[in-house]
């Protein structure tokens, strides 16, 4: 009984300090940062998409973000001008006026033909990089990466700066703690190789349908956001790599880049911060403070 | 240097994408656009008549029958030697819930995800140009043309069953 009670004061205590860190976490919001926000497995055309795009507005109040990585599952079912209308264009209507732009990975849910939609960015592309401030990111295609994908990427790493920041996104997740799919492991052994020689120095994903930041893998810093209209309520099965982790509610993340310094907060449907931290870039044996 | 089987299915690949070419060359060039009514008509227009020029396209005119020995000792490489595991994970990631039936020359159904052949093997299978990507759907491997998005081949019962359990 009484070692309950002291657990139970330990995991108050606990709990006091994780929402006093979060209270403590702000964005610099410097005036030469790069601002973004990514969401995942977003397209259902659904309420909590809306929702979620909703939050993503009230957000940006505060955190004013230029740009959305989408991490693929861009649009769910059929590809008809309705879809691409109800599953995209309907819901970020408000932060397509206000001149965000979106940057789409494809997922396994996507067509081809996505990469020809205007507002995907995508010009045509399976994968694609861009720059933003100090921050060289790279569109990838995990459905397909076959020889010619991987010899672009290499390439593509090796022209990268070796004071960019370099930011990979892309579907499948080469690490993960959910228990839908699991990590895509084959994916893992083609690209972290490359990940590690070129110092990728972070790596967005979606398609397991939480949220989870995984501790830092060879220097890499991992997250999944693949809840952003899907959700498998309790989908997360927590492990040894799992650094932080949120499969309740829909979420998306935002994220702040100055100089060497990357700032991220994941956000609930319903504005609450369930995740936040700071990365140091290139500091591969730190684990992301909160 | 390819084997047989590889090479009689790249050259016939190579057939394939002439024709594609052909086809696509009647058809007004798509570029990125806003309006997804653009996007869909082209990919209905150029089906439409890839299918039309290749009307009686029927399985294995591209899986030949020696393609298919190439590709089933692939295959059984991938599937039972060190990669294994890691080969059965990419096929997990793309949970079909049903039982799919494939037809050469059809459109590739939307309702159903595009399935990830494990990336490994496609380093040692064919490389297929741009129009062109192999699909894994069920115990099938099945070659898609992405612009199109036909079904143009496909091979079946060259992935081992075990591999798609619990999908």
């Amino acid at each position: 009984m009484i070692l309950r009670r002291r657990f139970f004061l330990i995991g108050i205590l606990l709990l006091l300090a994780t929402a006093q860190r979060a209270d403590e976490f702000k964005f610099p919001l410097k005036s030469n940062s790069v601002r973004f926000a990514a969401i995942g497995d977003m397209g259902t055309g659904d309420n909590p998409e809306f929702e979620t795009s909703e939050q993503m507005n009230e957000q940006r109040k505060n955190f004013p973000f230029d740009f959305v990585l989408a991490l693929g599952d861009n649009l769910y079912g059929g590809h008809s001008p309705t879809d691409f209308e109800k599953k995209f264009a309907s819901p970020y209507k408000a932060l397509l006026d206000s001149g965000v732009k979106f940057y789409a990975a494809l997922g396994n849910h996507d067509d081809a033909s996505e990469r020809f939609y205007k507002p995907f960015n995508m010009n045509g592309a399976n994968y694609y990089s861009f720059k933003k401030g100090n921050v060289h990111f790279f569109a990838l295609d995990s459905n397909y990466m076959d020889p010619k994908q991987l010899e672009w990427l290499q390439k593509q790493l090796e022209s990268a700066g070796s004071n960019e920041w370099k930011i990979c996104f892309f579907h499948h997740p080469l690490y993960s703690s959910a228990r839908k799919h699991g990590p895509a492991t084959d994916l893992r052994l083609l690209l972290e190789p490359i990940f590690v020689k070129y110092g990728v120095n972070v790596v967005f994903a979606g398609h397991e349908h939480v949220y989870e930041r995984i501790l830092p893998q060879k220097g890499i810093y991992y997250f999944t956001e693949g809840s952003s209209g899907q959700l498998r309520a309790g989908g997360l099965d927590r492990s040894d790599i799992t650094a932080a982790g949120f499969d309740t509610d829909r979420a998306f993340m935002l994220v702040e880049v100055v100089d060497d310094q990357m700032y991220f907060e994941a956000v609930s449907r319903t504005g609450k911060v369930v995740d936040s931290g700071v990365i140091q870039r290139q500091q591969a044996a730190t684990a992301a403070k909160p | 240097m390819k084997s047989p089987g590889f090479q009689e299915f790249s050259d016939r690949v190579q057939k394939y994408v002439q024709l594609h070419k052909s086809v696509e060359g009647t058809v007004p060039k798509l570029k990125a656009t806003n309006e997804p009514e653009l996007i869909v008509a082209h990919q209905k227009i150029l089906a439409r008549k890839i299918k039309a020029a290749r009307a009686h396209a029927k399985r294995g005119d591209i899986f030949t029958p020696a393609a298919r020995e190439d590709f089933l000792k692939a295959m059984s490489s991938e599937f039972q030697g060190p990669q294994a595991p890691h080969a059965k994970a990419t096929m997990k990631q793309g949970a079909l819930l049903k039982e799919v039936h494939l037809h050469v020359n059809e459109i590739y159904p939307e309702s159903i995800p595009h399935t990830s052949v494990p990336p490994t093997m496609l380093q040692k299978i064919p490389k297929l140009p741009e129009e062109l990507a192999y699909r894994a759907v069920s115990s099938d491997l099945v070659l898609l043309d992405v612009k199109a998005n036909l079904v143009v081949d496909y091979l079946p019962g060259v992935i081992p069953v075990e591999a798609t359990n619990g999908r």
